[in-house]
C-alpha cells in the first residue's frame, strides 16, 4: 500500500509517465481516501495551470517578438555563413 | 526542386490556384511538419527555415521570458538561439524534432548569458524540506494547507514570479518545458540532456519547491471539491 510520502513521489515526479495526469493505481486508490494527498495533487495541478497562465505573452513581449520575427525571417532568407 | 507531399494539404485545389499567381518563392510554402522538413533544412532552404522561424519563435521567446529572463536578455538569447540555429543548420540530423533542437540551443544559450551574469544558484534543502513534513510511516505530519480562493485569484500570478526566482535555473526551465511548453519526457531530457530519473528528481523539487513557496504566501490554492 503506498504511504503519503510515496504518493506525494510520485505525483510531483510525473512517475506515471506523460500524459503526466495518468496516476497508478496504488496512488489513484490511495487518492481515494486521503484528502490530504488530494489537496497535495490538486494544488500542483493548480500550479500548473496558474504557471501557464502567468506565462502567456503581455504586450511588450508580443512586440518584441514581432521585432524579432522581421529580423530573424531576414536573416533566413540569407542564412549567416555555417560556423565551425 | 522538392516535390510536395500529396494529400499533405486539405486545401491543395485551392493552393494550386493560388500558385499560378503566387512569386516563385511563395509556392514553396512549407510546413513544420512537412517529412521533408529535415533534408530542406539542411540544404538551407529559406523557405524552410522561415517556417521554423515562424512556427516557433513565440514558443522559443515565451520560455526564455520563463526562465526568468528579461526583455532584452531575452532579445539577446533568442537572437542568438536562431542565429546558431540558421549557421548550423546544415548540420541538424533530424533525429530528435526542430523544435527540442531549437530548446537544446535556448537552454545551453541561457547557461551561458547566466555564467555571464553570475546568476548561478546554490542548490537549497527542499528534499530536506519535504521529508520534515512526513511522519516516519510516510504520512503528513505537515499536510498541505488550503487557501482560500480570492486570495489565490488576486495574488497567484505576482507569487509565481517571485517563487520562480527562487527555483535553480535547470529545475525552472525543466518546469516551464514541461508545465507551460507541453513538451514529453522524451524531449525535455533531450533538450536539458538529462535522464529521465534525473528529470523526474528535478520535477520533483521543483513542484516541492514552488508548491512551498505558494503555500507560505498563504496562497497554495483553493480547496480542491470532492
Amino acid at each position: 500500500m503506498a504511504n503519503c510520502r510515496e504518493v506525494a513521489r510520485s505525483l510531483a515526479s510525473d512517475e506515471a509517465g506523460d500524459a503526466g495526469r495518468r496516476r497508478s493505481l496504488a496512488t489513484w486508490f490511495h487518492l481515494v481516501w486521503c484528502r490530504h494527498c488530494r489537496r497535495y495533487a490538486s494544488q500542483l495541478e493548480l500550479l500548473g495551470q496558474a504557471s501557464r497562465q502567468a506565462m502567456q505573452p503581455q504586450s511588450e513581449d508580443l512586440e518584441l517578438k514581432e521585432r524579432l520575427e522581421k529580423a530573424l525571417l531576414d536573416a533566413a532568407d540569407d542564412p549567416p555563413s555555417p560556423g565551425l | 526542386m522538392v516535390s510536395v507531399t500529396s494529400g499533405r494539404n486539405l486545401t491543395a485545389g485551392i493552393g494550386e490556384d493560388l500558385t499560378k499567381r503566387m512569386k516563385p518563392e511563395a509556392i514553396e510554402a512549407v510546413s513544420v511538419n512537412d517529412p521533408g522538413l529535415p533534408e530542406r533544412i539542411r540544404r538551407r532552404d529559406p523557405a524552410a527555415l522561415r517556417a521554423v522561424v515562424e512556427a516557433y519563435l513565440g514558443q522559443i521567446l515565451r520560455a526564455a521570458r520563463g526562465a526568468g529572463l528579461d526583455l532584452q536578455e531575452s532579445e539577446e538569447v533568442v537572437q542568438a538561439t536562431f542565429t546558431t540555429f540558421l549557421e548550423t543548420a546544415q548540420r541538424f540530423e533530424g533525429r530528435s524534432s526542430v523544435r527540442t533542437w531549437l530548446f537544446g540551443i535556448l537552454y545551453r544559450k541561457i547557461s551561458e548569458a547566466r555564467r555571464g551574469l553570475g546568476r548561478a544558484r546554490q542548490l537549497d534543502d527542499i528534499d530536506g524540506v519535504m521529508e520534515s513534513r512526513f511522519r516516519a510511516d510516510g504520512r503528513w505530519a505537515r499536510p498541505p494547507r488550503p487557501a482560500d480562493a480570492d486570495t489565490w485569484h488576486r495574488e497567484i500570478r505576482g507569487a509565481i514570479d517571485e517563487c520562480l526566482g527562487t527555483v535553480p535555473s535547470a529545475q525552472r526551465m525543466a518546469f516551464v518545458l514541461r508545465e507551460v511548453e507541453e513538451l514529453t519526457t522524451e524531449e525535455i531530457c533531450n533538450v536539458l540532456e538529462v535522464t529521465p530519473t534525473n528529470l523526474g528528481v528535478m520535477m520533483y523539487r521543483v513542484r516541492n519547491r514552488l508548491r512551498d513557496c505558494l503555500e507560505a504566501r498563504g496562497i497554495s490554492g483553493p480547496e480542491a471539491g470532492g
